[in-house]
């Protein structure tokens, strides 16, 4: 039964790693909390959810299309909420404000485009449905490509940020962007092209989430874009593997609350893990010790 | 007489609503005036609601008095958390508030004393409209006097700079705590009056989703004075009324509305004061701005 618990925390704390993965890219960077990055993974969800059970395509198909339609949504997200903030110098209110506006607007057309009803995926259009054995854990095969999807994603981006052109302008724009654009890095391009990597891993998370839990809605977002709030916190704005570590303590945090308590307290242990985390060590498990407090 | 009549009888709650989420507005523009990013509202609003409908139900306690109450345990609750979290600023201080609220709101949903998830319902019912809009007045000449006196001004030098303002000489964590403690006190109010105004609670009245809808209202208005959090709340909750005949597109519309004054107009809607009053003054006007923040 333990040894259950324990893979569903695994599996969880990796799409909680994946989910944040793309927060923590732009909040590291940027120093901007982007709030329509949950309504991205919705929109990952719904959309790959209404083209496997309505269009009845393919799974992989339908993750393809989700990538690329997720990748635009990076894109506008840039155009419209951000890019225009950032011409004038303005602090971190303003576009924590108008992409909580644009959530808005995405959450209410996925309304209107896929109704407002918790959605179920058809039976046979859900892959490695099959259940494996482990030991005495029952693991459904969906939750184990997750885990393993969520990783390799992490790890591609880890590699992308550490060793490709692209990975060293974003990290010469963390340092100091004045510096970085008289140094030839094409400072938009690299800031919509870390807004599109963001989008499609929110995207992807998403698509898996919905498949792995039978269940998507318009109103998916909220719920963890708080869990990944938490997740990047405890493990430190900014930093990849940090996004990891946090996952994965949120999960047990979460599993170890509704085994050993009840699961009626699951959300507040987040919140305890988070607000303790703040009041010990203000910039999370891994992050550069970047002034956060006053 | 008998349309003024009908029309508070179909728009009665809207009207109720205008005044609370204004209030609202002004308890979470009065930490963004000493630059802090708080969004606790919803929380300080549910302990409110909870402590006062408790202690009228439970205790007995008269209507004002469990209001004054209840704004006293606000008060203490944020004067506690105050100090370990005025320490934090920016996005932390924000995810913080956020985490803060939904503690309570979990607290409430989990405590079978307070109705647990059903919620509480048969209080008592005594809030009258124009108490509220009474206390949103009270609020307006509060800030007034506020931002004519030395406090007002310590607070908007805090928010523009804080290491500037703490080397003048200016207490700055008292001053933020303070802030926050006020804040907490104005939203505990509301908390009260919906209590006693609708006469049922429920812990999903106080989710996040709600506590970022009043940071819109507040940026949507304008930080530049009090009037922008008031405008910025009356004219969003008004909004989906007003385009109720676009059935499912209101939503819609009010996100890019936000959105387009958010992005182009840097002061909200106070920017239309730019267009009547001369420069000379607008320079001389000292008001908070968000580049702390």
């Amino acid at each position: 039964m333990l040894s259950q618990q324990i893979i569903n925390a695994l599996s969880q704390g990796a799409f909680y790693a994946l989910f944040a993965a793309g927060l923590t890219l732009i909040f590291g960077v940027l120093d901007i909390l982007n709030m329509a990055h949950g309504a991205v993974f919705m929109w990952g969800a719904m959309l790959s959810w209404y083209l496997m059970s309505v269009l009845g395509v393919h799974f992989g198909f339908a993750l393809l299309i989700t990538i690329v339609f997720c990748g635009l949504m990076g894109v506008l997200l840039e155009y419209t909420a951000f890019r225009p903030l950032r011409r004038r110098s303005t602090g971190h209110l303003p576009p924590l404000v108008s992409s909580l506006a644009l959530s808005i607007v995405l959450v209410h057309v996925a309304e209107k485009i896929f109704g407002t009803r918790v959605v179920r995926y058809p039976d046979d259009a859900v892959p490695f449905a099959k259940y494996v054995k482990l030991g005495d854990a029952q693991v459904s095969q969906l939750h184990v490509v997750l885990m393993v999807v969520a990783l390799v994603l992490m790890g591609a981006l880890w590699y992308m940020v550490a060793r490709t052109r692209l990975g060293r302008a974003i990290r010469a724009l963390q340092e100091n962007p004045k510096v970085a654009r008289l140094m030839g890095v094409d400072v938009d391009r690299t800031i919509a092209w870390m807004f599109v990597i963001a989008s499609v891993l929110a995207g992807i998370a998403g698509a898996f989430l919905g498949v792995a839990y039978n269940s998507a809605s318009p109103y998916m977002g909220h719920w963890v874009d708080l869990k990944g709030f938490a997740v990047i916190i405890l493990g430190g704005m900014g930093s990849i593997p940090g996004a990891l570590l946090g996952g994965l303590l949120i999960a047990f945090a979460e599993i170890g609350t509704v085994v050993f308590l009840s699961s009626d307290y699951r959300d507040a242990a987040v919140f305890v893990v988070l607000m303790g985390m703040l009041l010990l060590k203000p910039s999370g498990l891994l992050g550069s010790s970047r002034e956060v407090r006053a | 007489m008998q349309t003024v009549l009908d029309f508070f009888g179909s728009y009665g709650y809207l009207i109720y609503l205008l005044a609370q989420n204004a209030v609202l507005a002004l308890s979470v523009y009065i930490t963004l005036m000493a630059g802090q990013l708080s969004i606790a509202c919803m929380g300080f609003m549910a302990i409110g609601a909870y402590s006062s409908a408790l202690l009228s139900m439970n205790a007995g306690v008269p209507y004002p008095l469990s209001l004054v109450l209840a704004a006293l345990i606000s008060a203490s609750v944020a004067f506690l958390i105050g100090k370990p979290i005025m320490r934090l600023k920016g996005v932390y201080l924000a995810i913080t508030t956020v985490g803060f609220g939904e503690l309570v709101r979990f607290t409430a949903l989990n405590w079978d004393y307070a109705g647990g998830a059903m919620g509480l319902s048969g209080i008592p019912a005594a809030t009258e409209t124009w108490h509220v809009f009474a206390f949103l007045l009270l609020l307006i000449y509060g800030f007034h006097q506020l931002q004519r006196s030395r406090h007002g001004r310590a607070l908007v030098a805090i928010g523009r700079d804080e290491m500037a303002a703490r080397s003048m000489g200016i207490p700055t964590t008292r001053y933020k705590i303070a802030a926050f403690v006020a804040g907490a006190m104005m939203a505990s109010v509301t908390g009260s009056f919906a209590a006693h105004h609708t006469n049922y609670l429920s812990p999903s009245e106080f989710s996040f989703s709600t506590a970022v809808l009043v940071l819109i209202y507040a940026v949507f208005g304008g930080l530049g004075s009090h009037w922008g959090p008031v405008l910025g709340a009356i004219v969003l909750t008004m909004l989906p009324e007003v385009f109720r005949f676009l059935h499912d597109w209101r939503m819609i519309i009010y996100g890019v509305s936000v959105l387009i004054v958010v992005v182009f107009l840097p002061d909200g809607l106070l920017e239309v004061r730019k267009l009547f009053r001369r420069r000379k003054d607008r320079a001389a006007h000292a008001a908070p701005s968000m580049e702390g923040l």
